[in-house]
């Protein structure tokens, strides 16, 4: 029995195992327009193409805990915090994240049209363009990340986020009140 | 030629100067992005032969003479790449969170990076994916192939307006909706009720006429005519008590016929507008279920119902009388006193104003107040549903706090409305009260100098009039918020009414006389969001009376396989056939009089024991039922209950534990006596122990039919016929057990080999 109990320990601790990737082990560089990753473990070295960049905490902690998974969406390690890599690499790094998870922040709501279940949105995000884009269930598609920010999905799927709903023009913030 | 976006003429000047042949574009997309993720225009341009990708800008500028004032689109290139579609093996659309990218896979392995794209033009480049793997197939070659006719680019959108639909599976465009025709359809379904309505109709006539009767005798006629020496009826008060009390009565009666009326054809309207939308629900394919929430259907039976009967039968009659008593009385005040009309009149413009302003406040104030119960009703249903958990780790105190701040918030909005409804509408009130006030002041200066003739009775009757006209005031200001919500609702229920099922029974659909059971898989290709293949190009044979093992890792398609044979979903590609007839082609009752499956998840419907196991067959006599129960192990359980067969189950009754619901869900299935069974990891929940018992139990229920055994459990299929092993929606392995054991690094060898050691070192040996 205590035999089990001692492989079972030693199953869990694989399961719970974490690489950790920072700027000794891992080399990270685009290759064909993708991400692809070196991964140094003792003198073997591991090549993947392809990795995939994921928050673990995207509402909380932006450039910690950035999962990488390879093409077969196996994790290949994980970031602790992105500033454990060169200049250059959190560079890359971070247009890699921005890329997926990339969302117009809504600065300014222009018009909420509501019609027969759809809500018609106008909106100026923070690069200065306006954006016309349309709700359905839009209690629903609103979603409070703690208590002053909001994402906002469309019909599409897109995203746009509102970083401060309170620190949002006067105006505005009417419009959105409503939904919150 | 597909086109899923409208493409300039410019693009095409600048496919031709890069020596693209225009005549041989098959298909072209549009997507928002470059391949560095930066906002420009690319278009995505597929022939035969070549796949192209054209990236650039539009520019606005004046004329090429610069003097022309007008703007011109200029189109600046700024990539153009180009690959050869017989080295493309695929094309992908890999999701993001906001946005997508179009990748190929190449014959010789690689990768490469098409373009981005934000969601919005995914759809588009899922459709252009799905008709460039046709071309690649060879089952299209020509320009002027045919596309499907949902993809048409212009079933997307609206004809009349040519706005995109924002949901393409509703083709509504809120812009062009009209109320009109909905209100004209609803109004035809209401026909069967005409005698009803008109009876109510004319009890609500003949009740105004009463009221506007009432103010005339008991005040003009009564003050002078009878009271008034001069007048005609002089001294004869009895009569007019008795003329007063004759037309009340008259006006209650009225009342009653109306209400009663009004009370049975309610229950009749909501019971059928009901039981329309419940019956268009059953109808429809499990795709529907699939994209909406369960509390979004059921708030629709419910409540629409609701609101459509309450604007159309209370709403509705009653603003029309409403409308002609207002009319009838202005017309009465403005023939009596036409100066003192005005007068008292003015403040209802002034009303309307100001309650349509604090109507808004109000409507936010509501739509508070609703989100925050909500919150509060979601906050109770979801700690009471996990009480169990909250107590095993000791967190009441957090949830009360947690339940405090909701219930805080709850009570301050309602707080707030009810201090609105309080306080602001006696004042607005007041505003109407003001013209009563002006009726009465210069209403008695006018009967005091003798005015045109103007009476005290006259003036009685003329404020009792002037008092008519307030109250319907208030229901005109409803009536605005009151239409848009039965609207919604109206076109919510059509909705559903108009919406066809995905899975239809074809009108010269065939009920087989003889049943085998033989199911076969050719090439069958399935989806459940385009391009998104769950099962990819799978074949495979069961004879009639075997028994097929399918295995695979969670997530595999295993289930998928099963819901095909069941036609819950369609293939996108290939044949599901059985005994050598299609699916499409089997009639509903064919299907589901000989095709049975146990699932893991096992559902009962409120009833007893008795019930849920005939639901399967309910004409099955008692004798059957408990032969039923018997042969999967349930009968000794059920009889040990004090209601035995009688227990009431489901929803809110007596809790069965997992093993249970399992052979009670397999008594069912042996109830049914289907030719084909489908056991989707019918013994997944179970122990060991549990599992070996019900074993039995399957064991007589397989017995000479035609077996589909979906289990992750390797042992259980161990004695199949045939097994399948799927990997990613794709027959990796076929044979026996022995077969399969015998490949050396093949996957069934694996995790057969991963799952009894993990067994051994449970201490279970098999």
């Amino acid at each position: 029995m205590e035999n089990i109990e001692n492989k079972n320990d030693i199953m869990l601790e694989d399961a719970a195992k974490i690489i950790k990737l920072d700027g000794d082990n891992a080399t990270f560089e685009m290759k064909n327009g993708f991400l692809a990753l070196t991964v140094k473990a003792g003198d073997e070295e591991q090549i993947y193409d392809r990795v995939f960049l994921h928050r673990a905490f995207p509402h909380e902690l932006l450039w910690e805990y950035i999962s990488v998974t390879g093409s077969e969406n196996k994790e290949v390690g994980l970031i602790y915090n992105i500033d454990d890599f060169s200049s250059d690499v959190v560079e890359l790094l971070k247009t890699e994240i921005n890329r997926k998870y990339y969302s117009p922040v809504i600065s300014e709501i222009y018009s909420v049209k509501e019609r027969y279940g759809f809500s018609y949105w106008k909106v100026r995000v923070d690069d200065g363009r306006t954006l016309n884009f349309t709700m359905q269930d839009t209690f629903g598609k609103i979603i409070r990340i703690g208590e002053d920010s909001a994402i906002l999905v469309d019909v599409d799927g897109n995203r746009y986020t509102i970083k401060s709903i309170l620190e949002l023009d006067k105006k505005s913030y009417r419009r959105i009140e409503l939904y919150l | 030629m597909f086109v899923s976006d409208k493409i300039p003429t410019y693009i095409y000047t600048s496919l031709n100067e890069e020596g693209v042949d225009i005549e041989k574009i098959m298909l072209a997309t549009y997507c928002d992005m470059n391949d560095d993720h930066i906002f420009c225009d690319t278009y995505v341009i597929a022939t035969t032969d070549n796949l192209y990708v054209l990236s650039g800008t539009v520019t606005l500028e004046h004329g090429a003479d610069g003097k022309s004032r007008a703007l011109d689109k200029v189109w600046k290139e700024t990539a153009f790449r180009e690959y050869d579609v017989e080295n493309i093996e695929r094309l992908s659309c890999e999701e993001l969170i906001s946005s997508a990218r179009l990748t190929a896979k190449t014959s010789d392995g690689r990768t490469i990076f098409l373009t981005a794209m934000t969601n919005t033009c995914r759809s588009s480049v899922l459709l252009f994916i799905k008709y460039f793997e046709r071309m690649k197939k060879g089952q299209i070659s020509s320009p002027d192939f045919e596309i499907d006719a949902e993809d048409d680019p212009k079933e997307r959108c609206c004809p009349k307006c040519g706005m995109r639909y924002p949901d393409r599976n509703r083709k509504i465009c809120p812009k062009c909706m009209e109320k009109g025709k909905l209100y004209r359809r609803f109004g035809m379904f209401l026909v069967k009720y005409k005698t009803y309505i008109a009876i109510m109709l004319l009890s609500l006539v003949l009740l105004t006429l009463t009221g506007v009767l009432v103010p005339y005798v008991s005040n003009e006629f009564f003050y002078d005519e009878v009271l008034s020496k001069n007048g005609s009826f002089f001294g004869e008060v009895l009569f007019v008590v008795g003329l007063v009390v004759a037309t009340r009565l008259l006006s209650q009666i009225f009342t009653v016929i109306n209400g009663f009326i009004s009370a049975k054809i309610s229950a009749k309207i909501v019971y059928d507008l009901k039981m329309t939308v419940f019956k268009a629900i059953e109808k429809l394919s499990l795709s529907f279920f699939g994209n909406r929430q369960t509390g979004g259907l059921m708030a629709q039976v419910n409540n629409d119902s609701n609101t459509i009967y309450s604007f159309f039968c209370d709403g509705v009659p009653y603003f029309l009388i409403n409308i002609v008593q207002v009319a009838v009385i202005c017309v009465l005040l403005f023939i009596e006193n036409p100066l003192l009309a005005a007068l008292s009149l003015v403040t209802v413009p002034v009303f309307f104003f100001i309650i349509l302003r604090t109507y808004r406040k109000e409507m936010k104030l509501h739509a508070k107040t609703y989100s925050s119960t909500r919150a509060l009703n979601g906050q109770l249903v979801d700690v009471l549903g996990g009480m169990r958990v909250v107590k095993a780790f000791s967190q009441e105190d957090a949830e009360i706090k947690k339940f405090d701040r909701v219930s805080r918030r709850a009570s301050k909005h309602h707080k707030k409305l009810s201090l609105f409804n309080n306080y602001v509408y006696p004042s607005v009130g007041l505003i109407l009260y003001l013209g009563n006030i002006i009726a009465l002041g210069v209403g008695g200066w006018m009967v005091i100098s003798g005015y045109h003739d103007f009476t005290y009775g006259k003036l009685l009757k003329f404020v009792a009039y002037v008092n008519m006209i307030y109250s319907p005031m208030y229901f005109f200001a409803d009536m605005v918020d009151w239409s848009a919500a039965s609207t919604n609702a109206l076109q919510r229920l059509f909705e559903i009414y108009d919406t066809e099922p995905d899975i239809s029974e074809k009108e010269d659909a065939i009920t087989p006389e003889n049943f085998e059971g033989k199911v076969e898989f050719c090439n069958v290709d399935f989806s459940y969001t385009k391009n998104r293949k769950v099962i990819d190009n799978v074949s495979f044979e069961i004879e009639a009376g075997k028994t097929l093992g399918i295995v695979g890792h969670t997530g595999a398609g295993k289930s998928t396989i099963a819901n095909l044979i069941m036609r819950l979903y369609d293939c996108d590609e290939g044949k599901v056939l059985i005994d050598g007839i299609d699916v499409k082609d089997l009639s509903f009752k064919a299907l589901y009089d000989n095709i049975a499956i146990v699932s893991q998840e096992t559902y009962f419907f409120i009833g007893s024991i008795l019930d849920n196991i005939r639901y399967a067959n309910p004409s099955a006599s008692y004798e059957e039922v408990v032969r039923a129960a018997k042969l999967a192990g349930a009968h000794d359980f059920i009889i040990k209950m004090p209601d035995a067969y009688n227990t009431m189950i489901g929803f809110g009754y007596k809790g069965l534990s997992g093993g249970e619901k399992q052979r009670l869900s397999i008594a069912r299935a042996i109830l049914r006596d289907p030719k084909i069974l489908i056991l989707d990891e019918a013994t997944a929940a179970m122990d060991t122990e549990t599992e070996k018992m019900i074993q039995n139990a399957i064991t007589s229920l397989t017995k000479g039919k035609t077996t589909i055994m979906i289990a992750h459990r390797l042992s259980t299929l161990s004695d199949a016929d045939e097994l399948i092993v799927i990997e990613h929606g794709k027959v990796a392995e076929k044979g026996t057990h022995k077969e399969l054991l015998a490949i050396e690094n093949g996957v069934y060898n694996k995790l057969y080999t991963l799952q009894a050691e993990a067994l051994k070192n449970a201490g279970i040996t098999e």
